[in-house]
């Protein structure tokens, strides 16, 4: 079944001729180099999605983009959470250097493990990894036990413990399910960037597909490397940073 | 005189019994799309009372697993034709009788947990392109 589709996403390629050029708004902004995939098409392995944040071009340390995505998906403001039980699918992070006093703030959201804890120990396979690398929650599965808050060790998920209202159309939140950065897969499938990497300060964050030698997120990756959190685990994380 | 009393009280018990019979659905909330022919309007209607259960559950899986993100049969895409566009002065719920899902579901007594994640009206945004 998923060779057909293969087949039939490089035939439409083929046929476009790779038209795929980045758009620039200006000499050096990208706007866009992600695809969009033929609506109807299911998504492949043949592309990684991942993120590098720069945290010396992060001028706010990160609030911007965390701002985004509480505006995109509505989390944040749940009316009878306490500050503790409030969602949280990216915080803002500052350490301190003891020598230098330098302090470093960057976000940290779900890092798309290419072997992520949070699906190894789901009991019901509510949590799971999309073909093309996105860590999800099916919450038509989730029946809210919390392994995955538990196994994630970027503290990364977050649990709905009351009954929402008015919540986005494109971005489904309920009582009883666990829920994390869903890397904006619904922006991602119409071919458009994340809610955050959009709001982030010029450069500071680029988003693309990890597999493709030729995307801007992989050449900067290879050229100047792109350090993982917790890199020791060994988990292949799909969001990268500089300057951590 | 109690016989014909107890009789004429079943006769009305039968009747209320009846009507709960009826096989037509209750009248429903218009929706905003409109099909170019009548065949169309029917094959949809006689397709949705049988099957949307089924369509649904196909397509939140298609999506969910495969990004296929088409309108057909997407929850989203009932929605935004079915329930009207939130304005200042009302915005229709799914716990309000006259929302089109809940007017089925509270008559058969099915109830129905999609609306405690997914949004039961369209799109605010959707609402302002429109106007």
């Amino acid at each position: 079944m998923s060779n057909l589709f293969d087949s039939y996403r490089r035939q439409f390629l083929g046929g476009l001729g790779m038209t795929a050029a980045a758009v620039t708004l200006a000499p050096g902004v990208i706007l866009r180099e992600v695809q969009a995939k033929p609506d109807d098409e299911a998504v492949t392995n043949k592309v990684r999605w991942g993120m590098l944040i720069d945290t010396n071009k992060l001028t706010d340390g990160g609030d911007g983009m965390v701002a985004a995505c509480k505006k995109e998906h509505g989390w944040g403001n749940d009316p009878n959470a306490s500050p503790a039980q409030q969602s949280q699918w990216v915080r803002k992070v500052t350490f301190k250097d003891k020598l230098t006093k330098h302090e470093t703030s960057l976000p940290v959201m779900c890092q798309h493990c290419e072997t992520a804890p949070c699906v190894d120990v789901c009991p019901t396979g509510a949590s799971f990894k999309r073909a093309d690398g996105i860590v999800l929650v099916d919450k038509h599965i989730c029946i809210g036990c919390r392994y995955c808050m538990m196994a994630c060790p970027y503290k990364a998920r977050s649990f709905v413990h009351e009954h929402l209202e008015n919540q986005q159309p494109h971005s489904p939140r309920g009582i009883g399910t666990v829920e994390s950065c869903t890397l904006c897969v619904h922006r991602i499938d119409m071919g458009e960037q994340p809610a955050c990497i959009e709001a982030a300060p010029p450069k500071a964050a680029v988003f693309g597909d990890l597999n493709d030698p030729d995307s801007t997120i992989s050449k900067a990756m290879k050229k100047y490397g792109g350090q993982q959190i917790r890199a020791d685990l060994g988990l292949n994380t799909g969001v990268r940073y500089w300057g951590i | 005189m109690p016989v014909f009393l107890a009789r004429s009280l079943a006769a009305v018990f039968m009747a209320v019994i009846m009507a709960g019979c009826d096989s037509n659905p209750p009248e429903l909330m218009a929706a905003i799309k409109v099909f170019e022919t009548e065949q169309e309007t029917k094959l949809h209607i006689a397709e949705m009372r049988t099957n949307h259960m089924h369509l649904l559950a196909h397509k939140r899986d298609e999506t969910m697993y495969r990004g296929i993100r088409t309108a057909k049969h997407s929850l989203n895409a009932c929605i935004d034709c079915h329930v009207p566009m939130p304005t200042a002065q009302k915005v229709v719920r799914h716990t309000d009788a006259e929302h089109f899902c809940a007017t089925c579901h509270i008559e058969v007594a099915v109830k129905l947990d999609c609306f405690q994640c997914h949004a039961d009206r369209p799109a605010l945004q959707t609402a302002e392109v429109a106007k």
